[in-house]
């Protein structure tokens, strides 16, 4: 920001302290607004002594630039550029005396843009009387300058021509030695000196305030935020927003909740501590990471066929039908898989049984007829069996109970047949009895006359013939033939033939 | 350990009365590009103040961002020292005090556009006994007494960033 002149009359003035004579240095930054006639004197800055006749001026007129010194009223000496600021060209302009008595005083002004100074040669101050008015803007009457100026700088000494440079590009003083005033002239609210030395300005017309066009270089604020050292307590709550991934620091306490959403497939660092239950749907074939640890029961549907991870426990019984066929692992990773639950299984006959499988239950298989049993086959209950006639019985078969069957004449009975119980049989009078047969009781016959007698039947003891054989019986048509010797008894035998 | 960076921008400089570094201002086609330009041939110089905040060990780097010009080729040295001071411990006078050996280090124009921006690195390994919360000022300069300095024309430096450990 700088502040306008924007009439005759408007000014800023010094009228005490100023730079001594042969030795100072001014600076100031400045723009014209409007050019003023031609031929008319336009002043950066003027000093004049107590009678105004003696003086110096810096300032442009008509085509150049140029340093002014005045000795009873009239130019003594001057010196100046062939070119000037043009009218809205920001140039940053210097006067400086140097030497005492017959100083030397040279102007020059620096473009904005440019990066070097244009000066003019030297004009004679001379022995001039002790400035005691200095203006800055207008002057009076028609010598003012039609424009805006800002920072302007004085010193009570000589500045190197490097200095002069260095200090144009800067708001601040760089080089403060023998520092006079200066006044930064930010606004017309800001006309005040900053060197310390409260050489204030005074004030005529009607000031403005406008901008400046031009950024002189000045110090970057910074704000530094160090870092905590290790243990660092504060007293005020800091305030962090703490963002997923984010990585904390080892000692870092968080006093209230940290809330983080999770996501399924977020990795979680070992160190994390959740003061809340963390809650994930667990869906089949998720991959759960082996330090996971699930708070609430974790329930999932078991399949046949699923493969569960190594170290699974799981709160509630799995529950799997199992069918018959179903191959279960016996080596899953990491544990053993534990059925709470009886495991049953129909087993059918031909089903193959594995050595090693245990049945909690007692198998029961009916046997049929015809069914194969091996011979490590263990048969808790009886088997019960009807023996036929006709039956294969196996060598070595055990019959806890007894094989009863019926014997009908003309079965035939295999050679190793064992009977417990005696055989009876009825004999009857045609039958034919085996050549090998024993009768264990005695074959009681009634034999009828008419019986046909083998050549030697023995007939023990008494013939208990209903009928005695006696006289006038007949015995059949034909009377009873005897072939061979027929011995009766005692008495009397009669023989009648016919 | 994290690492304490400190950027100076020209504005923040400060430049002795002989032989100071040049402030400029080049108004760039879309932007204005302030800067220190360093001689060619004169051993120009700039100052930066900063409290050696956090300071825990090692060394100092201090990292050049400079273009040429009007160069596109050549060599250019730059030399860092330290002045330190640790407030209520030294009893050195301020005003008097020195510097440190100067630790040196030098880039080369990477050619292509003239005015390209580069970037050097110096490891100031003469710490004048640097520590945390010590007052440092830090001496930038180009040598062009250095052979390996060939570069004509200004080397104008846009950034300095002073580097250390915490």
């Amino acid at each position: 920001m700088a502040v306008r002149f924007d009439a005759v009359g408007d000014q800023l003035n010094r009228t005490a302290n100023l730079p001594p004579n042969g030795s100072f240095t001014y600076m100031l930054w400045a723009v014209i607004d409007n050019e003023l006639a031609a031929g008319t004197y336009q002043p950066y800055i003027w000093a004049l002594d107590a009678a105004s006749q003696q003086g110096y001026a810096c300032g442009v007129i008509n085509g150049i630039f140029d340093i002014e010194c005045y000795n009873g009223g009239v130019v003594a000496s001057s010196s100046s550029v062939g070119t000037r600021p043009a009218a809205g060209q920001a140039a940053c302009v210097y006067v400086r005396c140097s030497g005492t008595g017959a100083g030397l005083i040279n102007a020059g002004y620096r473009l904005a843009g440019a990066n070097a100074f244009v000066s003019s040669g030297n004009a004679t101050l001379g022995s001039l009387n002790v400035m005691t008015q200095l203006y800055m803007g207008g002057l009076f009457g028609v010598y003012w300058q039609d424009g805006r100026k800002w920072n302007i700088k004085a010193w009570d000494r000589a500045l190197s021509d490097a200095e002069i440079l260095a200090e144009s590009y800067f708001e601040r003083v760089l080089y403060p030695a023998s520092l006079n005033f200066h006044l930064p002239l930010t606004g017309v609210n800001d006309t005040a000196d900053r060197s310390g030395n409260a050489r204030n300005p005074s004030t005529a017309g009607t000031l403005t305030t406008a901008d400046t066009r031009v950024q002189l270089l000045r110090p970057r604020r910074r704000v530094f935020v160090p870092r905590a050292a290790g243990g660092t307590v504060y007293n005020e709550v800091l305030t962090e927003t703490v963002a997923a991934g984010a990585t904390q620091g080892g000692a870092a306490v968080f006093p209230a909740t940290l809330a983080e959403a999770i996501a399924a497939g977020d990795s979680l660092s070992s160190a994390v501590i959740f003061v809340g239950a963390i809650s994930e749907t667990v869906s089949a074939a998720d991959a759960l990471a082996s330090a996971a640890i699930f708070a609430a029961a974790y329930t999932e549907t078991v399949t046949p066929g699923d493969s569960p991870g190594g170290a699974q426990t799981f709160v509630a019984a799995l529950s799997a039908s199992v069918a018959l066929a179903d191959q279960y692992s016996s080596s899953v990773a990491g544990g053993s898989t534990t059925y709470n639950e009886t495991i049953s299984e129909s087993l059918t006959l031909a089903d193959g049984l594995v050595a090693s499988q245990a049945m909690a239950s007692a198998l029961t298989e009916s046997t049929t007829l015809g069914d194969a049993l091996t011979a490590a086959g263990i048969l808790g209950a009886s088997l019960t069996e009807q023996v036929h006639p006709g039956d294969a019985l196996t060598p070595g078969l055990v019959m806890p109970a007894a094989l009863a069957e019926s014997v009908s004449p003309g079965d035939v009975l295999g050679a190793s047949v064992v009977f417990t119980a005696t055989l009876s049989e009825a004999i009857a009078l045609a039958d034919a009895l085996g050549a090998t047969q024993v009768m264990l009781s005695a074959v009681g016959e009634s034999i009828n006359l008419v019986a046909a007698f083998d050549s030697t039947v023995t007939i023990p003891g008494g013939y208990p013939d209903p009928a005695d054989v006696r006289q006038g019986v007949s015995y059949g048509p034909t009377g009873v033939e005897y072939v061979g010797t027929f011995k009766g008894g005692k008495g009397t035998v009669w023989v009648r033939r016919r | 350990m994290a690492t304490i960076s400190l950027p100076f921008e020209p504005g923040d400089a400060l430049l002795p009365t002989s032989n100071p570094a040049a402030p400029v201002i080049n108004f760039g086609t879309n932007f204005p590009v302030p800067g220190l330009a360093f001689d060619t041939t004169t051993q120009e110089t700039a100052f930066f103040h900063f409290l050696a905040l956090l300071y825990g060990s090692g060394n100092v780097t201090v990292t050049i961002d400079w273009y040429a010009d009007t160069a596109s080729s050549g060599g250019v040295v730059f030399g860092a020292a330290l002045a330190v001071i640790t407030p209520d411990t030294d009893s050195q006078d301020i005003e008097t005090k020195a510097f440190a050996t100067e630790n040196t280090g030098s880039d080369t124009h990477l050619g292509t556009t003239g005015q390209r921006l580069h970037r050097m690195t110096i490891t100031v390994s003469n710490l004048d006994s640097l520590a945390a919360g010590d007052y440092a000022v830090l001496r930038l300069r180009r040598v062009p007494a250095d052979g390996s300095d060939t570069m004509t024309g200004d080397a104008i430096v846009t950034r300095v960033t002073v580097s250390y450990s915490d």
